[in-house]
């Protein structure tokens, strides 16, 4: 009883330690994420217009009306196409990029990944101004690339068959060099004795790959995939910059769902309406982080 | 414990003196302080304008500082729209009518006071006047975006053309005649540049310039004061089929080539239409460049969309008397001509004279005298006015792709019945349409 007492002294100002530093950074994360995303949910249960003087409960009518939005659909639509294209494209390019820089006979392997990684470090909007000329139909580089081998110039950004595929690319060069450093990490990390212990077993490549690095990856290939996945469902600048203007993507055909909550939230004012919208893309990324997590479970 | 007390004394008194000294010293502070406005601009390349019209503004007035703050017109407007409803916006800002209206209707803005009413009335009578919301005017006209054709001499002179497309006739024969092409039958030239992509309402604008030659327009107002779509119509149906015809069957614009002002000035077109900045633009980009200005061909009528933007006051601005004295001193001839020839932009004022301009550069004439039997169209003052162009011309865009739309009056029909459809429905959910 004594002894108890003793540790409970001694413990209590770690404790009340711990929870001042902890109570700030709480109270700031309520504030500026639990109470942003719960206000999100409930504006979209009313037609609030932004300057609109009645903003009257709607029930469910915000998500009703958007299932019978045709530019709704499409924005879904093409969300699911980028995100999982963007995903499966930058997954495997940098799980390749790092198996070969991480063979041991690859020379100047740090100055590769730096290379790869620098992309990244640029924002958004240089980004996407750069590309928007790269895709430039006249002078763009891309054009003058295709024309070597004999295609004909290509509207990369104006034509809407290619003009998804060309969001796709631009976000695939950025992230695959992060991702490329992020599975470098995982394969170092990888004990050697395990792959030698497997090679004196007389375990050729593939299963020493499908045996022992693949699971022992799990963690850094699922922390990748729901990482990729949230931002390019979220994905906005590079889409509004590569729509803008006469040369810009014609803007259904690259229209995603953030861009789609912009335009009714702050072009149309429409706040209810963008709110349903964003409350839908939240269930569908939680939904899929969960369908990510119970497909690549680590094992303990 | 006394010695205590006294330097508890001491320290009581010393700490009453910083405070009468701190009250003091803000006190004189308060006198002195200066009326501060903060304008918020729209168009980044008007600030040296108004940054002159401050500067002498402050000489006169010491006891005024006057703080401005530049984005792009989009970007003023979201700030507008987060600040106005909660009283922290600007005190003074830029935009038009169709954006501001439902701040107007929100009580958001101020109505301009009858000095301010005297001086539109006479310096910009008709644009002024399409200020008026329900029995009060709301904005002082600033500058006009009339929309005019712009070519170039040298190529329409190798192509051996008279002049400028002065019907839509003309035009179709003037760009095939102007169109070049590769060996391979590639577009290297484009005949007119026709805004054919990119997201927003650009595209819906730009179709709308023909389509009032043509006899429709956009929207169209009922005498009741509601409104309804005005291209449902053999004007929408016509307007559509230049486009196609344009793009598809004679090949003089297309997808594969720079457009706009960009291939103005690179010369990779022989003519668009725009607005009068592109005339500072070319001369800072492309001042090799011979072209000229003209007013749009007609069809059906001589007519454009010729828009303005207003200045106004915010409702929580403070000094509502300083920020309209300050509004009425930057419409001075010399601020106006100033944003006229070094900008670009055509002054609504029109009550000076434009000649000094005019003789360094004539192009600026066909923004400002317009033919008197020229209908000077300006979209109307309603909410849903960007909703309605902006998904109007996301329609339009796939539709120019389309070339199983050349001759096929019915495809042509139903494209333009569909976005009617949809432009009367937002209409209708806001409350405003009509037909009578």
């Amino acid at each position: 009883m004594m002894k108890d007492s003793k540790i409970s002294s001694l413990t209590r100002p770690r404790v009340a330690f711990a929870l001042y530093v902890i109570i700030p950074i709480f109270a700031f994360f309520v504030i500026i994420r639990v109470f942003p995303i719960l206000g999100t949910l409930f504006l979209g249960f009313f037609d609030w217009g932004l300057i609109s003087p009645t903003k009257p409960f709607i029930g469910f009518e915000n998500y009703t009306a958007l299932f019978n939005d045709s530019l709704f659909i499409i924005a879904l639509r093409n969300t699911g196409v980028l995100a999982f294209l963007s995903v499966i494209i930058t997954m495997a390019g940098a799980f390749g990029l790092a198996l070969i820089l991480n063979r041991k006979k690859t020379i100047f392997a740090d100055i590769y990944k730096l290379i790869y990684f620098v992309p990244f470090v640029i924002s958004w909007v240089p980004l996407s101004v750069i590309w928007k000329w790269m895709y430039d139909p006249s002078y763009g580089v891309l054009n003058y690339v295709v024309g070597l081998v004999g295609i004909p110039p290509q509207g990369w950004l104006v034509n809407p068959k290619l003009s998804l595929y060309s969001v796709i690319i631009l976000i695939v060069w950025r992230s695959v060099g992060f991702n490329t450093i992020l599975f470098s990490v995982g394969l170092k990390n990888i004990p050697s004795e395990y792959l030698e212990a497997g090679r004196i077993d007389g375990a050729e490549s593939i299963p020493l790959f499908r045996y022992i690095t693949l699971p022992l990856l799990k963690p850094i290939i699922l922390y990748i995939l729901i990482m990729t996945s949230i931002i390019n469902f979220g994905i906005f600048s590079p889409v509004y910059i590569l729509t803008v203007g006469s040369q810009g993507a014609p803007g259904n055909a690259v229209r995603v769902l953030v861009y789609d909550i912009y335009e009714n939230a702050f072009r149309y004012l429409h706040m209810g309406y963008a709110a349903a919208e964003s409350t839908i893309l939240l269930i569908l990324v939680v939904f899929l982080t969960l369908i990510e997590f119970k497909l690549i479970k680590p094992e303990a | 414990m006394k010695k205590r007390t006294r330097r508890k004394m001491l320290a009581s008194v010393c700490a009453l003196s910083m405070l009468l000294a701190l009250l003091i010293g803000s006190g004189v502070g308060e006198a002195a302080k200066k009326v501060e406005l903060i304008f918020w601009l729209g168009y980044p390349e008007e600030e040296p304008v108004f940054a002159r019209a401050i500067k002498d503004y402050e000489v006169l007035h010491p006891d005024v500082e006057i703080k401005i703050a530049s984005f792009q017109v989009r970007e003023q407007e979201q700030k507008l729209s987060m600040g106005l409803p909660v009283g922290k916006a600007a005190d003074m800002f830029d935009n038009n009518k169709q954006f501001m209206t439902r701040f107007i209707e929100a009580g958001f803005i101020q109505p301009s006071p009858p000095e301010v009413n005297n001086f539109g009335k006479s310096a910009s009578p008709v644009f002024y006047e399409r200020n008026l919301l329900r029995g009060n005017y709301y904005g002082l006209p600033w500058h006009t975006g009339g929309k005019v054709m712009f070519w170039n001499k040298t190529m329409f002179e190798e192509a051996a053309l008279p002049g400028p497309p002065e019907t839509w006739g003309d035009l179709i024969y003037f760009s095939q005649k102007l169109a070049k092409y590769d060996p391979a039958g590639n577009l290297t030239r484009s005949g007119i540049s026709l805004r054919l992509s990119g997201a927003g309402s650009g595209v819906g604008q730009k179709f709308g310039i023909f389509l009032l030659g043509a006899g429709g327009a956009l929207i169209e107002e009922t005498p009741s004061g509601k409104y309804h779509n005005g291209y449902d119509n053999v004007a929408g149906r016509d307007t559509l089929q230049l486009h196609i015809d344009l793009v598809h069957k004679y090949h003089v614009d297309d997808y594969t080539i720079k457009h706009d002002s960009e291939a103005f000035a690179l010369e990779l077109t022989a003519m668009f239409e725009r607005e009068g900045w592109v005339i500072g633009y070319m001369r800072e980009h492309a001042p090799q460049v011979d072209f000229d200005t003209a007013q749009v061909p007609k069809f059906r009528r001589k007519a454009t969309i010729c828009g303005v933007n207003n200045l106004y006051v915010s409702n929580a601005c403070e000094y509502p008397e300083i920020a309209w004295d300050f509004l009425l001193f930057a419409e001075k001839p010399e601020y106006m001509k100033y944003m006229f020839l070094d900008i670009g932009w055509p002054p609504a004022r029109i009550d000076i004279s434009y000649e000094d301009v005019y003789k360094k550069v004539p192009q600026y004439r066909a923004f400002v005298e317009f033919p008197q039997d020229m209908l000077l169209w300006d979209y109307p003052a309603i909410s849903p006015l960007d909703e309605i162009e902006t998904k109007f011309a996301e329609r339009l865009v796939a539709a120019f792709r389309r070339s199983d739309l050349v001759d096929n009056p019915q495809g042509i029909a139903e494209v333009i019945a569909d976005a009617a459809k949809e432009t009367d429905e937002l209409l209708k959910k806001a409350g405003l349409y009509g037909l009578e």
